[in-house]
């Protein structure tokens, strides 16, 4: 399994589940709970950040690969 | 009769590519929305049409995806839409444009804050957040992948070739598209000059497999440690701990490998974790219970002090436990009732002219006094005096409880 550039949308939604997961994991033995009407919301709130960060960061590669491009081979 | 030995079929014709989704022209009752996503989509409009009927009846949201076709979609014969058009304005300082956009956004952020303010605190009828979260994703994908060279470049036709221009077109500027795609839409073809160098191949990733067999491994484990009695699990943590391993594998494919729709499976294993946390750790017992209890209809109406003390349970059905004829003899201060329903509706009515203390809980469901929800919350209780009565005299002292479902208290 090779390294590659830093997925920022991967980084994001997996902390998020991680966090519900041991979130839950705390409250099972502890008093502390999280309220499940919250869940939901959280969960789009932190995928949409996520995919927006996503999508800028890619955008913004994208961009700069094809200045590159473009720097290392004018166009006529 | 003659041979065909030397009759070969003719080549088959390249594939057609797909039509620009265009407004149509042609086919049209109000602005050729559907018309032209039936042509793109290659089905009959009718079907598109009732589609959007449907949907603006129920709840409205065709003509809320009607609206937004027609703002983004080109009309035939353009590559501009009338949002590309607006938007191109919106850069000018001070354009009309602009201040709509930005009164728009501000509308739209503050729907969107009040509709998830709503959800958080007033229940889960968030139907109409869910389609304003998807409007504004749309939005933001258009707005990420819009072709900014568009605006400048000659107006192609549909067949590709560019509008004869008086004056000499500008150079176009370059184009990127997150999906790499250059000539599949002939509108797009003539404004890109520089093509990507072709992405490298994509090298296999069992990231993703190896976690989901994984967490589908340690799930089993997990059960079977738990029926066999070998650990005490709280119902919680069978799917928590699934769930941890799936967000571990999508966190590790930030760096290598990939693991992205490891999500697909996150998203319902987070669902049944939130109810699986309203599970009760004894819920085998309290369903061998439950079963002990009964199923069905009770009603109860308890006349004397020694009825209403024999303990009233259900396991799974609706329950009525009526006090309002209960005869309280002088010199008996405190009547303790129990009620008790495993999964159902419990209501218990009781005098008005007696004084009730409560200590009522749900586990899962609705707690009502008088009528009134007692709070929100999905495991609501209540310990105190039940409203509504005399200051002295006898106490009603009640013990309830529903496990999932609801209890109500009521004056008769």
């Amino acid at each position: 399994m090779r390294r590659h550039p830093l997925d920022v949308f991967s980084l994001l939604s997996g902390l998020l589940v991680l966090g519900f997961a041991v979130a839950y994991l705390v409250g099972a033995a502890t008093e502390y709970r999280l309220d499940a009407r919250l869940a939901v919301p959280l969960l789009l709130v932190g995928l949409g950040a996520a995919g927006l960060a996503g999508a800028l960061v890619a955008q913004r590669r994208s961009d700069r690969a094809l200045d590159d491009s473009r720097t290392a081979s004018p166009s006529p | 009769m003659t041979t065909n030995t030397d009759y070969s079929p003719p080549p088959p014709l390249p594939p057609a590519p797909r039509p620009p989704l265009r407004r149509s022209q042609s086919d049209r009752v109000i602005a050729g929305v559907a018309g032209g996503f039936g042509r793109w989509l290659g089905i009959d409009p009718v079907i598109v049409r009732v589609v959007l009927v449907v949907l603006a009846v129920f709840g409205g949201s065709g003509l809320l995806l009607y609206a937004i076709g027609w703002l983004f979609i080109p009309d035939e014969g353009s590559s501009t839409s009338s949002a590309d058009a607006f938007f191109r304005d919106s850069r000018q300082q001070g354009s009309t444009a602009r201040t709509v956009l930005i009164v728009v956004g501000v509308i739209v952020a503050v729907i969107i804050g009040l509709n998830l303010m709503g959800w958080a605190f007033g229940g889960w009828g968030g139907g109409g957040s869910v389609l304003l979260l998807l409007a504004v994703g749309g939005v933001v994908l258009y707005l990420v992948n819009r072709p900014a060279a568009s605006t400048t470049a000659p107006e192609p036709l549909a067949d590709g070739t560019a509008t004869p221009a008086t004056v000499p077109p500008a150079p176009p500027a370059p184009v990127a598209y997150a999906y790499g795609g250059s000539g599949q839409y002939p509108g797009y073809a003539a404004t890109a000059t520089a093509p990507l160098p072709p992405p490298p191949p994509r090298e296999r990733s069992y990231l993703g497999l190896a976690t989901l067999s994984l967490a589908v491994l340690v799930t089993g484990v997990l059960v079977s440690l738990d029926v066999t009695g070998v650990l005490d699990l709280a119902p919680v943590v069978v799917p928590g701990v699934a769930l941890a391993i799936l967000g571990a594998g999508i966190l590790i494919g930030a760096w290598a490998g990939r693991a992205r729709w490891l999500l697909w499976f996150a998203i319902p294993t987070l669902l049944v974790t939130v109810v699986a946390s309203f599970v009760p750790a004894d819920l085998g017992a309290r369903m061998r219970l439950g079963v002990e209890n009964g199923v069905g209809e009770r009603s109860w109406s308890p006349t004397t002090v020694l009825e209403a003390q024999r303990p009233h349970n259900l396991g799974i059905g609706s329950a009525q436990l009526d006090l309002s004829d209960l005869a309280i003899p002088a010199g008996i201060t405190v009547v303790p009732v129990e009620a008790s329903v495993g999964l159902g509706e419990l209501v218990v009515i009781v005098p008005d002219d007696v004084r009730v203390v409560v200590d009522a809980g749900v586990g899962l469901g609705e707690l009502r006094l008088d009528g009134v929800p007692r709070d929100s919350d999905p495991d609501p209780a209540y310990v105190g005096e039940l409203p509504g009565g005399p200051l002295d005299g006898p106490v009603i002292d009640l013990t309830l409880s529903t496990d999932l479902g609801s209890l109500e208290v009521s004056r008769a």
